[in-house]
Parts: structure tokens; sequence; C-alpha cells
């Protein structure tokens, strides 16, 4: 009878009950499609770093990981040869030595017309298959050079424009390289599209590495727990005294830092959504009760008990609280399928500021069932706990009191 | 400031009576069916159900007090506006518990008795006046309770649908031998129940029978 009761008041005043429920909706759509949106945002940032950038794992020198981020060429991993050896055949592993360069860049053939300092990483052609750059591109051959797609853009280069290095060879000295952009590439990783490319024998030659490397990656399936990887990780650190090994996380610093931050941006959504739902509801219930005041002094007149009272506003809210619920699962799915199938393109933000987040292109969200049980949940609990104080309220004085009013 | 509603007012109601209350406004008519219908607590005095002071009961007991036995007509009916009239009337059996068939069986047999059989899927809104009244004393008695408290409840109906009010209560007290306590300005009423206390300034004036 009480859940009947409820029931028929919910549809008493159904605009009133419409109106909240769309309310409730409404924030609990905000909250599906943000959590969609970062989630997705974290996917495919975490499978572009793997895939474009930092690898599963990587391996340095240990001398060289304190400087990496300097790049610095005269702390390489010699004979590289031997852990190749080793590894080869277990995992996917490639070789990269990664150095800094001035670029001298030119519109026309001469002259000069900028130069900008650039991350250029030398590839094997026969041996880069860690990383996807290269999937639909040609790799870069002697004397020649892959621009990133935003790098290209930014010195205004063309396939077959000239363009010279200066750089430093392993020991220090000078270098001078006259290159030639063979290709562009685009990627979706912001890092990858700022880098340039060349071939791993030309570099070794040019800057003197005697066979050298800066590091060696290695692939692992992009959903590898983290946990395993820190197990491969110290199991290569022991097989390798002279050698750091370092799984994405340690690597990509600045996206951690800024997942771990995101945890109070979620806090500050839910938040919202709080806000929302909270003031559609108890401005719905507290008129329900205000209004219905005598009908309470009636009911418990006739003997009905307090918690009675009580289970019937509550089971109205949490009507109320899944109706509203209920339609934001509905709309928050269309925003979700939306963002997963066709995603929304953020690229003209992201290409001028420097995001952590590793997506150039159309960002797209993620299914995540557990947001949409937690929205629904959260709108029947705010639901009920808005409803609790009217309620309260309503049935604190005496049974004549509530009858006069 | 303290005002006292009812002062040395002493009486005792007899099983099966059909009394009624009158007096002006503020003369205390209010307080004394709201006492008597353990609605409020004496500040002093006592009131006494068969023999045991209210006050001794906590506010649960006095809740099981009034859910099964004491019925209450109300001047604006005051029904559950969402349920229809069976299921109104049905409402205090439900309170207590009792099995669905054997609410289901006194529900139409009390709905037949005041006159509203077609009519027990109507909600509230689409009932007459004096239907919804019927409804109110239907719900008041289908518990059988020992008392019904009566708040002026021909106050918002016509003259004739006052009368057969006045009668279909008269003869219910006659039949099933409940207790009617009726607070009222209607001469009519008052004319058709056999003992009066007339109340003024919290005190009783007269009673006449």
């Amino acid at each position: 009878m009480i859940l009947r009761m409820a029931f028929r008041n919910l549809t008493r005043h159904k605009k009133r009950t419409i109106i909240t429920a769309i309310a409730i909706s409404v924030g609990l759509m905000f909250f599906i499609y943000s959590d969609s949106m970062l989630v997705g945002i974290d996917k495919q940032t975490v499978q572009n770093l793997i895939w474009y950038e930092t690898a599963s794992l990587r391996m340095y020198n240990s001398e060289y990981t304190p400087d990496r981020q300097l790049f610095p060429v005269d702390r390489p991993i010699d004979s590289p040869e031997n852990i190749l050896e080793d590894l080869r055949g277990e995992y996917d592993i490639s070789p990269r030595t990664v150095f800094l360069a001035e670029m001298l860049f030119y519109e026309e053939p001469y002259p000069v017309s900028g130069s900008m300092y650039g991350v250029i990483h030398a590839v094997t052609s026969s041996d880069d298959t860690v990383f996807r750059t290269f999937n639909d591109t040609d790799m870069p051959r002697q004397g020649e050079i892959v621009l990133g797609g935003w790098l290209a853009e930014d010195i205004r280069a063309e396939i077959g424009y000239p363009l010279t290095l200066l750089t430093r060879t392993r020991d220090g000295y000078f270098q001078t390289i006259d290159l030639e952009v063979s290709d562009i590439v685009y990627t979706p990783n912001q890092v990858t599209n700022r880098a340039a490319f060349m071939d791993i024998d030309y570099v070794n030659e040019m800057l003197d590495m005697q066979g050298a490397v800066t590091e060696i990656s290695l692939a692992l399936p992009v959903n590898t727990a983290i946990e395993d990887i820190e197990v491969l990780s110290k199991t290569l650190s022991d097989q390798y005294p002279q050698i750091d090994v370092l799984g994405w996380r340690d690597q990509a610093e600045d996206f951690i830092a800024l997942a771990a931050a995101k945890q109070s941006a979620t806090g500050f959504i839910l938040m919202l959504v709080f806000i929302i739902v909270s003031v559609g509801i108890s401005n719905t219930m507290l008129m329900a009760v205000q209004e219905r005041k005598k009908e309470i002094g009636i009911m418990r007149a006739m003997g009905m008990r307090k918690k009675q009272i009580w289970m019937l506003f509550l089971a109205e809210a949490g009507g109320l609280g899944l109706v509203g619920g209920i339609i934001g699962l509905l709309f928050g799915g269309i925003t979700v399928f939306f963002l997963v199938e066709v995603g929304i393109d953020y690229s003209w933000l992201i290409r001028d500021i420097d995001m952590p987040y590793r997506v150039t292109g159309v960002m797209r969200g993620a299914w995540n069932p557990p947001a949409f049980v937690n929205a629904l949940l959260f709108g029947v609990v705010v639901s009920v706990l808005m409803t609790m104080l009217p309620v309260r309220r309503a049935l604190k004085p005496t049974i004549t009191e509530t009858m006069r009013d | 400031m303290e005002i006292q509603a009812l002062r040395g007012v002493s009486c005792s109601i007899a099983e099966g009576e059909f009394m009624s209350i009158v007096g002006p406004s503020g003369s205390g008519k209010s307080t004394f069916l709201n006492l008597i219908g353990c609605l409020d607590i004496p500040d002093e005095g006592s009131v006494e159900i068969n023999g045991v002071d209210i006050s001794r009961y906590s506010k649960s007991e006095l809740a099981d007090l009034r859910r099964d036995s004491i019925g209450f007509i109300f001047q604006s009916y005051n029904l559950i506006p969402v349920l229809t009239a069976f299921e109104n009337i049905s409402f205090p059996l439900i309170l207590q518990k009792i099995e669905s068939n054997k609410i289901r069986k006194r529900t139409n047999e009390i709905i037949a008795r005041v006159g509203l059989s077609g009519m027990e899927h109507r909600i509230p809104s689409k009932l007459s006046g004096g239907q919804r009244q019927r409804v109110a004393i239907a719900r008041a008695l289908i518990k059988s309770p020992e008392i019904v408290l009566a708040d002026e409840p021909t106050a918002n109906l016509d003259s004739d649908t006052g009368v057969s009010i006045i009668k279909l209560m008269r003869s219910l007290n006659e039949e099933l031998n409940t207790t009617f306590v009726i607070l009222t300005h209607d001469p009519q009423m008052m004319e058709h129940t056999r003992r009066i206390i007339h109340l003024k300034d919290g005190r009783i004036e007269s009673e006449t029978s």
C-alpha cells in the first residue's frame, strides 16, 4: 500500500515530477558524460603513450636516466646487441638514439628562414616494431629526415625541403648534418608529432656513437597490468646491473600527475551533480511535504506510525530518483554512444597548448558500466537524503498542530 | 502566555452513546475532541478510555489505540486524495495488517452499507461532498471502533445531504452500538443526538438529554 501510495503521489503532480526527474537526469547525464570522456581520454592516452612514445618498458644507461629529459648522447647503452640478442624473440624490442639538435630550415632553398631546437629520434628501419609511428610512412634512409606533422607545420616544411641539423657528437664535437625532408608523419601523439626521425645507422655514423644507442624499448600488450610491468622491470634491472628499466608510468610523469589531479576533478563533477540533483529533489520534496502536512496529520491520527510515513516519503523520493536516474542513464547512454562512436575533435584546442594527454585529434569516450551503476545509486541516494530533512520537520509537531496547518 | 482551553471539565461517555458537543468558537470543543481521540494529552487531569489513563500510554501505544479503537470523521472529509474510495475505506484495516481477502469482504460490505456501491473505484476528487463524507464515515467505521469522533461532519454539506449523513450515522450507531461523539453547530444534528454537552470558555455550561 505504501509503495502504491508513493507511486500515485508521484503521478499526482505529473509536471512537477517530470521536471524534477529531468533535472536529476541532466545532472546524472553530465556525470556519465564526464566520466566516459575522462576514462576514454585516459585509455587513448595510455595506448598512444605506449604505441608512439614510451613503449611498455624502456631501458637506459643508469647514468643517462637522471638527465633523460636532456637527451645526453654521451651516456648511451654501449654494445646494445647483447641485450637485443637476449630479449629478441621473447619480446618485441627496438633500439633508438634520441638527441637534441638545432634545426635550420628553409622555406625556399636559400636563405635560411629560421631555426628551432627539436628532438630527433634515430630509428632502425628493420627494428622499430615496438612503435606504430611508421605503420603508414616510409622509414627515413641515409641523408633523409621524417618530420612529425606539427613540427612540419611549425617550420612550414614540405617533402623535399632541405633541413640542416646542428648538434654534437657523442664526444661533444659540433656536427652539422644536411638532410632532405623525405616524409611527414602524423600520429595521435603530440610528442611524436613535434619530433623528427632519422635512420639509426646514419646517426650512429654522424654522431660517432660507436654502435651505442640511448634507449631500448620493449613492447607488451597495451592492457598488461602495471604490476606485471613492474615485475618485468625488476627482473630486467637485476639481469642488467648498469641499466635502468622504466615502465611507461615512470616515463609519463606529466600524465600520471594529471591523472592524480583528475581525481579531484571527478570529485568536483560529482559535487556539481550533487548540487543539481539536490536542488531539484529538495525543492520538489519540500513542496510535496509542505502541501501534504495536513494529510500527514490525518494519517497519523488514523494510527499510521511515523516509521510508515517516513517510508512513504522516502519511497516517493527514491522513486523520483529512480525515474530521474533511469532517464539520466538513457541520456547518458546516448551521449556515451556518441562519444565512443564519433568522439569530439579537440585538436584546435590541443594543438597550441601543452597538454599531458596524448590525444591529438578526436577524443573518444569509453563505456564504463560502474559509472552508470554509480549514477543510478547516486540519484536515488541523494533523492532520499534530501527528503529526510523536510519529512523530519513535518513529523516533529504534534498531530493536532500538523492538522491545524 | 498560557491559555487554558478546557477547565474543570468532567464527563463520562458510555458505550453506544450518540452525543454532540456544541459551543461557540474557542469554547474548547476541538481540544475536548483531541483529548478523547488521543491526539493530545492533557497537561492536568486525566482522560480514561476503558478505565485506563491515556497519559500512561507511549506515543506508539497511543497510535495503536487510535488505529484500533477510534474512528475519525472530519468536516473537510480529509480523504487521501491518491487513493480510491475503496482504498480510503480499507486503509485502517491495512494499517492493522489484516488479511487482504478479509479486507476486501469487509470493505465491500461497508461500501454497500453507506450507499457507495458502484463508486468504489473513484478517487475523492471525482465524488460529491456527500459521497466523500460517506467514504469518511465508512473509513471511520470499517475497523469497528469503540468510538467515532466526528468534527462538524455536516458543515460542508447542503441540508438534504447533511440529513442523509446524520441518518446514516444514527442508524450505524444503533446497528453496531458504536459510540459517536459529534462536534457540531448544526441544529439538525443536535436534534438527532440523545445527549448534548454545551461548552463555553472551556467549561461545561450545560448538558441536555
